[in-house]
């Protein structure tokens, strides 16, 4: 009789043993979890704020040695870029005549005119168009178109010496038709020809320089 | 008892969430306020590089050409 009651009350101890562990290891898990929690609060509210300001200030301070570099090296371009203008002034007035900040259809037409002469070539008609090519932001052009009559090979060697000409221009198309016969006297200036040239003239407007 | 054990579980787990979520945020932030005057420095107008460097041989061409004008 005693035996059962001694096993009976040691069945309880060990119940009541296991039982306290594992309210011990919920008790540890929960203060665990507790703490880490305000771990996180407090990063939340205390660590969050200070890692910003001090990142912010971190950025800036870059941001501004990035600055500083930056600047000194478009000073010295500056400089550099003074001195290359400061050689090159005295030819400056060659460079305006060959991109003139204006269109300069003067310039254009005795350029056209002055090759023709040379080769006793006179142009006929000249005309203008001035619409603007969208595709050239940087520069500004218009198109001249020239005609005339006269002898084949005078053309060829007035194209040869406008090609040569100091202002630069881009040659779209030329053209060369025989003028319709309306006698048969007229064969006798069987070598004459109608020439067309389409020429694109470009110029810099000072306030399209490229920014 | 093993319902309070499966919720302290939970509550530990929902913690350590909690912790990463916050150490994420304060990386995102600070990755974030650290960059952001660094990419506008760098897309300042002002600092916008040019190449100082004349093309001579143009400038040389140009010279040696004829004017047809005068």
């Amino acid at each position: 009789m005693s035996d059962l009651f001694s096993s009976l009350k040691a069945a309880k101890l060990v119940e009541f043993i296991s039982k306290e562990q594992e309210n011990k290891k919920t008790r540890r898990l929960s203060e665990i979890g507790f703490t880490i929690l305000v771990i996180a609060a407090f990063a939340f509210f205390a660590l969050k704020p200070t890692f910003a300001t001090i990142s912010d200030l971190m950025g800036k301070i870059n941001s501004k040695q990035l600055l500083v570099v930056e600047m000194d090296k478009k000073i010295r371009a500056t400089v550099q870029a003074q001195d290359n203008f400061a050689k090159i002034q005295n030819d400056y007035p060659l460079i305006q005549s060959c991109i003139p900040d204006r269109p300069a259809f003067y310039q254009a037409t005795t350029q056209l005119q002055k090759s023709g002469e040379i080769n006793s070539v006179i142009l006929e008609k000249i005309s203008f168009n001035l619409a603007t090519d969208p595709d050239e932001k940087n520069i500004d052009s218009y198109h001249m178109t020239a005609t005339t009559q006269g002898d084949f090979m005078n053309f060829l060697n007035t194209l040869n010496k406008i090609n040569k000409s100091r202002r630069p221009f881009k040659m779209e198309n030329f053209g060369f038709t025989l003028p319709k016969l309306q006698s048969s006297a007229a064969t006798a200036s069987a070598s004459a020809v109608n020439f067309t040239l389409n020429a694109k003239f470009y110029y810099l407007e000072k306030d399209n320089v490229k920014k | 008892m093993l319902k309070s054990n499966n919720i302290s579980k939970y509550f530990f787990i929902l913690s350590i969430l909690s912790l990463i979520v916050v150490c994420l945020s304060i990386y995102n932030v600070s990755l974030n306020n650290y960059l952001k005057p660094i990419n506008e420095a760098k897309g300042n107008e002002l600092i916008k590089q040019f190449d100082p460097k004349l093309d001579m041989e143009t400038i040389k061409e140009i010279v040696s050409r004829e004017d047809l004008t005068k």
